[in-house]
């Protein structure tokens, strides 16, 4: 099933920092975290997860856009697409985050599961795509009543 | 490494560990990820949420999955990278990552190598189940 694209924060910007680059190789288990000062490595594949302290602090979340039960939301999956590689330390890059698909499944034990898909696009700014995140969240079915 | 362009379909990493993950080890990844939720470190709230005891982040697995294939086929040639979170991971666990070569194919003169990735709990089962895609830098 299908839906229109629906806006639900930003865009954002962010710069990708050395030091946020460094710390978060170090707590991904990665022994190359120990990149010099004037280092322009890419980043680490899930480094675009912490967007969160480039929100705005009333940036609205999925829960904002869909009446949820926080209780029984699981997060799915979580990919990143990095058409030309992923983006470098010392880049500016702008997000949006989007709702792109909703939809049912009936769960093992016969109650509806709810599964929301959210697209994250982050441009350059010459405009060009350099990255998409794409997260699915789970609202298990509700306890049998 | 002997790049890209030497990997043939069942080529394998060599198979890394991590662990026993630590409570320290989850706390690190919530303050240089941003993700405070107290249900990874404190144990009241947990148990409040109904859990014997606080599980560590999803995507702290999904990072050392993915730089387990980076560190392997190189950062700067991941084109992309995707983990469907199966079993949670508990303090104590030692994971297991595995990745294996399952496509080697030209996509717009460039050579793409497509894996098959898994984090697995030693004595349990999958933690994590992902794919990427690694562009070869000799034809780019």
């Amino acid at each position: 099933m299908s839906m229109a694209k629906t806006p639900i924060s930003g865009p954002f910007t962010m710069r990708v920092e050395l030091g946020k680059v460094r710390e978060f190789l170090r707590a991904t288990g990665s022994p190359s975290w120990d990149l010099p000062p004037d280092s322009h490595a890419p980043i680490p594949a899930t480094f675009l997860t912490t967007t969160r302290f480039w929100d705005a602090a009333d940036a609205k979340t999925l829960m904002d856009v869909v009446d949820l039960d926080l209780k029984r939301l699981l997060h799915g999956s979580q990919e990143y697409e990095f058409p030309t590689g992923p983006p470098r330390v010392g880049e500016i890059l702008t997000y949006t985050t989007f709702l792109v698909n909703s939809y049912t499944k009936v769960g093992g034990r016969g109650g509806e599961m709810r599964f929301l898909v959210t697209e994250t696009e982050f441009r350059r700014p010459s405009g060009d795509l350099a990255a998409i995140g794409r997260g699915t969240f789970i609202e298990t079915a509700p306890p049998a009543s | 490494m002997g790049g890209l362009d030497e990997l043939s379909v069942g080529d394998r990493a060599p198979q890394r560990g991590f662990g026993p993950v630590t409570m320290t080890d989850i706390v690190r990844y919530q303050g240089a990820s941003g993700d405070m939720n107290p249900i990874h470190h404190d144990p009241g709230f947990a148990e409040r949420a109904g859990f014997p005891a606080v599980f560590s982040v999803g995507m702290l697995q999904a990072g050392l999955l993915a730089n387990f294939a980076c560190d392997w086929l190189g950062y700067e040639n991941l084109r992309s990278f995707g983990v469907r979170f199966r079993d949670k991971v508990w303090p104590g666990d030692r994971l297991v990552f595995d990745a294996e070569v399952t496509a080697v194919h030209e996509k717009d003169s460039v050579r793409m190598v497509d894996l098959e990735l898994t984090c697995t709990r030693e004595g349990g089962g999958t933690a994590l189940a992902g794919t990427a895609a690694f562009a070869s830098p000799l034809n780019d």
